[in-house]
């Protein structure tokens, strides 16, 4: 017979179950207050909720590559938050400069979705490769995939990207006169041929060779009976069996091509042009940030790497000078929020005005953009998963935090795959910023402020832990708008958010010292 | 052993015997106000109102004084025990708002406001401490960073308005005996006293065994606390010390401005003692007061709203003056990151182990007989660990050291420095006319970048060296716009440049130095010695 306590100890719960469990306890315990306490106005709970998902959502794009940093190499990135700053001063750089003149706009825009274009169409390639062709396919395991299949592709998809751009552009300009026709039609042609050549490649030229050899073997018999000699059989002749290099891979990816580019037609032809600018600008603060994040690890933290104290000393120094090379760059003084590039759908409320009349009890007054930001969120979490989970750098990484030194006698080149994370990091962080650029004031300060939050989430969730990081930076975002709704009510503040967010971070420090999923140290 | 203690000198003449340097700089640092007055023909202590050229190098260098004692403090922590802080602002605030609310909500008196500000600063340095039980490296810096955070978001809270002022602060004047606007001499008097008082704590502390314990557990924490100390005692004790310091930063920016802003308890006071550490030498003595000396007036020169920029010499007709206040605080971060990378050890540092170096390697080469019968054998000589050989000793004793041109030879870029940088400083300081003396500069410099760029293909950190000098030459020729105080400094920097490069060419160059020594010997050797 069992006492209670002994019961009790019996029960063995996996400590990340746990610790996961009270975290999701604490933000249900956070969401019920705001709930008794808005319990006549569903709108502000609402609002509490989607506040604080999308906060979390922005933290989490920042805390995303700081937490797969530390996990891989230990180095914490004090430089994170300025990444985010980064990505939202490109971002609100290009979307000013590029709402100019409508011939401006069009030529900008025609350029810039040359550079676009060939992204989505790899993109698209590659999801076919992995969705359907190496599922579909049976490879036989020894032979390797051809080496230049991936030169190939980016040829194709610069040439057939390149031309669509163009004609995206000529579509937005909306001027169809008769010499943007002609260039469309030639464009289209060019395309078409392209594709269409490479596609019946391989058919053509089997058939040459059939020609050929049917050819030359009945020359060499009737050669033969014009001596008066025994015709030859198919084994004295000279016949090249033809090999039947028909690349029905290849096909496949051509197809997807060709309907990623009517695809991409389709839909850039039909889509706003503000949509498309601010698309773009996404774009660019996006590579701004893998750019940047690249030449942090290249040039400032690969030579500090044998020195690991001097490290997190460095990184705090380059937020410093990144937040005075920014305000070098663009002055001081707060560009605002991108509200008015915004495109027109994020602009609203949801729900919008003819829904009203179905969702009598729902009156919100949550923002599109809002909504907007958690999808987005939501998804670079997915992604970031997947990648982890299913891809060969995925793994790669994942062992890499399991066990740098022993990955690397296996013969990868972990310096490679640091680079690559923090390009990524880099990446994902500058899309944070241009989309939070959407709703939050870009100015010099933004780095600080999305810095602490980031560490806040990186501490919480577990340094190194993928998991704990998605789950913290919600916890995050909750307790960041719980917060700001009481002290809003009690003080006319929102002040003690950021300290209530901070508080935490030294609670958790001080209670479990490695995070929610952390390893211990 | 009585006789050997008879022979000694009276121990306080042995004292200023030894650190003579310092007690020079303390008494130049003393008459410093008086001095500036007869230069400037200003007066050092006016009777009602501070005003004149001299209070105002007295502010200056009050500033330079606690930003020294902050960096001092700071070095304590992450220089000496290893602790990674990055929120000592709130050190810093601590002390500056203890006295504006202790004075203006509970109306203390001054000197009671300080004894209590200085309580409050040992009570939140015990609670770093507790955190610092349980917390080691990046978490220990991360809980720091948000502490000084959660401060500096209080201290600008609405809600606290009627306490701390809000946004706005709080303005409270301090007595007149210590009050910057009617007695300033006394101020900085009070202040240096205090800075000396510091510096020689924190040097007789690290002296002690108390220090080394701290500086094993900087090194190895582990092997610390196996061989049986208490390495939280001695942690505690550390940050304390450096907490209260800090405190004490505090209180001297308060009385000197007497204004507590959030600023104070910003994340700029933080990153201030830790950039003035790295540069002067992060674990030394007299690292932190030379970097924020330097930092403090490097500032005043630099960061003035209009520098005149002459570059007749290199382009014709060039002449234009940029606004300095922009870039001050990037320059800051530009050098500091170049410090991290490239002279890590910071001035101080890199000159104690450049030294160090340089002995073991006249040990080891020019006093070594072996090497000296046999010069090519130095090719193959292994690293002498320890000490050399009795008899070797003996030998090199009698041995005369090395004449200067064969020093030279075994010194090839310590010469092209030399000759880089001396020369144009010489010419300055003949001519007292910076601007030729600058044009000299920039010129040898760009005669060097050939053999510099010979080097590049042996290590790479002499790229980042080459950044270095061209950044101390183009701020030498920033600093040319006519008045005789900047072409001191210029000179100054000058100076520190070329003793820098000087240094910092010897260890780098392992490969060229035992070509030399190569040819060196050759050279004896045929010349039949």
């Amino acid at each position: 017979m069992q006492t209670l306590r002994e019961r009790l100890k019996n029960i063995k719960v996996e400590s990340n179950t746990l610790w996961g469990g009270i975290a999701i306890g604490f933000m249900l315990l956070l969401l019920l207050l705001t709930f008794i306490d808005t319990v006549d106005d569903p709108r502000r709970f609402s609002q509490v909720v989607a506040g604080g998902l999308y906060q979390g959502m922005l933290v989490f794009m920042v805390a995303a590559g700081l937490s797969i940093v530390f996990g891989l190499m230990d180095v914490l990135n004090l430089a994170q938050g300025s990444l985010l700053m980064i990505g939202a001063y490109v971002g609100w750089d290009i979307l000013t400069r590029l709402s100019g003149s409508d011939d401006t706009n069009a030529f900008l825009l025609s350029v810039h979705v040359i550079a676009v274009a060939p992204l989505f169409v790899l993109l698209l390639l590659e999801l076919t490769e992995r969705l359907a062709i190496s599922r579909f396919m049976q490879r036989d395991p020894d032979t390797p995939s051809p080496p230049s299949a991936l030169g190939r592709q980016l040829t194709i998809a610069v040439l057939v990207g390149a031309p669509v751009g163009v004609l995206v552009g000529e579509f937005l300009a909306s001027d169809f006169s008769a010499t943007s026709d002609s260039m469309r039609i030639f464009f289209a042609v060019v395309v078409t041929g392209v594709a269409y050549l490479e596609v019946i490649r391989e058919p053509i030229l089997f058939a040459l060779r059939w020609a050929v050899n049917e050819i030359s073997m009945r020359f060499q018999r009737g050669l033969a009976m014009m001596m008066n000699q025994e015709p030859p059989t198919a084994h004295s002749v000279t016949y090249h069996e033809p090999e039947r290099t028909f690349d029905l891979e290849m096909g496949i990816r051509l197809v997807a091509i060709g309907l990623s580019t009517i695809v991409i037609a389709a839909v850039l032809n039909g889509t706003d042009p503000i949509t498309l600018r601010f698309g773009l600008a996404a774009v660019a603060a996006t590579f701004a940030g893998a750019v940047a994040g690249t030449v942090m690890e290249v040039i400032f933290i690969r030579p500090t790497y044998v020195r690991p104290f001097f490290q997190i000393v460095l990184t705090f120094g380059l937020a410093l000078v990144i937040r005075e090379a920014i305000i070098f760059r663009y002055d001081t003084t707060p560009k605002g929020t991108l509200a008015e590039f915004l495109p027109t759908p994020l602009q609203g409320t949801f729900p919008p005005a003819e829904l009203e009349g179905l969702f009598p009890n729902l009156e919100t007054t949550i923002f599109n953009y809002w909504i907007f930001m958690i999808v987005m969120g939501a998804l670079m979490m997915i992604g970031v998963q997947v990648l982890l989970m299913r891809t060969r750098i995925g793994i790669i990484i994942r062992a890499g935090v399991q066990d740098s030194e022993m990955v690397e006698a296996l013969g990868v080149n972990v310096r490679l795959v640091f680079t690559a994370v923090f390009t990524l990091g880099g990446a994902i962080a500058a899309l944070g910023g241009i989309i939070s650029g959407g709703f939050i004031n870009i100015d010099p300060i933004l780095g600080d402020l999305f810095l602490l939050q980031a560490v806040s989430v990186v501490i919480i969730g577990g340094l190194g832990s993928y998991a704990g990081t998605a789950l913290a930076s919600i916890l995050v975002g909750i307790t960041r708008s719980v917060t700001a709704y009481f002290s809003r009510q009690q003080f006319n503040t929102d002040g003690w958010a950021p300290i209530a967010v901070l508080a935490l971070l030294c609670i958790v420090l001080l209670i479990k010292p490695s995070g929610l999923f952390g390893r211990e140290h | 052993m009585i006789e050997e203690r008879l022979r000694r000198r009276n121990f306080i003449v042995q004292t200023i015997f030894d650190n003579w340097i310092y007690v020079l700089v303390v008494i130049f640092l003393w008459r410093f106000p008086y001095l500036v007055a007869d230069w400037t023909d200003s007066v050092a202590d006016p009777p009602r109102r501070a005003f004149g050229e001299s209070a105002f190098w007295q502010s200056v260098m009050i500033e330079a004084f606690l930003l020294a004692i902050l960096a001092m403090s700071y070095n304590l922590m992450l220089g000496f025990t290893g602790l990674i802080s990055l929120g000592h602002a709130s050190f810093f605030g601590i002390g500056v708002y203890s006295i504006a609310i202790l004075m203006t909500q509970y109306g203390r008196s001054y000197e009671s406001a300080i004894l209590v500000a200085l309580g409050i600063g040992v009570m939140v340095s015990l609670l770093w401490a507790v955190a610092a039980f349980r917390l080691k490296g990046v978490y220990f810096a991360l809980f720091t960073l948000a502490f000084a955070e959660i401060l500096f978001r209080m201290a600008r809270l609405s809600v606290f308005r009627d306490l701390t002022g809000g946004d706005d602060g709080i303005t409270r004047d301090v007595p007149d005996w210590i009050n910057p606007i009617k007695n300033r001499l006394q101020l900085y008097n009070v202040t240096l006293v205090c800075f000396v008082f510091i510096f020689l704590l924190i040097r007789r502390l690290m002296n002690s065994p108390t220090g080394q314990v701290l500086i094993a557990l900087r090194d190895n924490p582990t092997r610390a606390e196996t061989l049986g100390f208490n390495i939280h005692l001695y942690k505690t004790a550390s940050i304390v010390l450096s907490g209260t310091i800090g405190t004490l930063a505090g209180i001297i920016h308060i009385t000197l401005n007497s204004q507590a802003e959030p600023r104070t308890l910003g994340l700029d006071r933080t990153v201030d003692p830790l950039i003035m550490t790295l540069i002067g030498g992060l674990g030394t003595n007299p690292g932190p007061v030379m970097g924020a000396g330097f930092l403090r007036i490097g500032e005043h020169f630099l960061r003035t709203p209009e520098l005149a920029v002459d570059l007749n010499f290199l382009i014709y007709r060039y002449q234009t003056t940029i606004n300095s206040e922009n870039y001050w605080a990037l320059a800051l971060g530009v050098i500091f990151i170049i410090f991290v990378l490239a002279i890590p050890y910071g001035m101080v540092g890199s000159i104690n182990k450049t030294w160090v170096e340089a002995r073991r390697w006249m040990r080891r080469y020019l006093y070594n007989p072996l090497v000296r019968r046999f010069p090519r054998i130095s090719v193959y000589v292994q690293p002498i660990s320890g000490e050399p050989p009795a008899y070797a000793q003996a030998l090199a004793q009698k041995l005369p050291p090395m004449a200067l041109p064969q020093w030279l030879i075994a010194h090839p870029m310590g010469v092209i420095n030399t000759v880089t940088l001396l020369i144009p400083v010489l010419v300055g300081l003949a001519m007292w006319d910076w601007r030729p003396a600058a044009s000299w500069l920039l010129f040898f410099i760009l005669l060097s970048i050939p053999f510099r760029l010979g080097l590049l293909l042996l290590n790479i950190p002499e790229l980042i060296y080459l950044v270095a000098v061209v950044l101390a030459g183009g701020a030498t020729v920033l600093l040319s716009d006519g008045s005789d105080m900047n072409q001191a400094v210029a000179v100054v920097i000058g100076i520190v440049a070329a003793v820098i490069l000087l240094i910092g060419s010897i260890p780098v160059h392992r490969f060229l130095r035992s070509m030399a020594q190569t040819t060196l010997g050759r050279l004896w050797v045929t010349s039949g010695s």
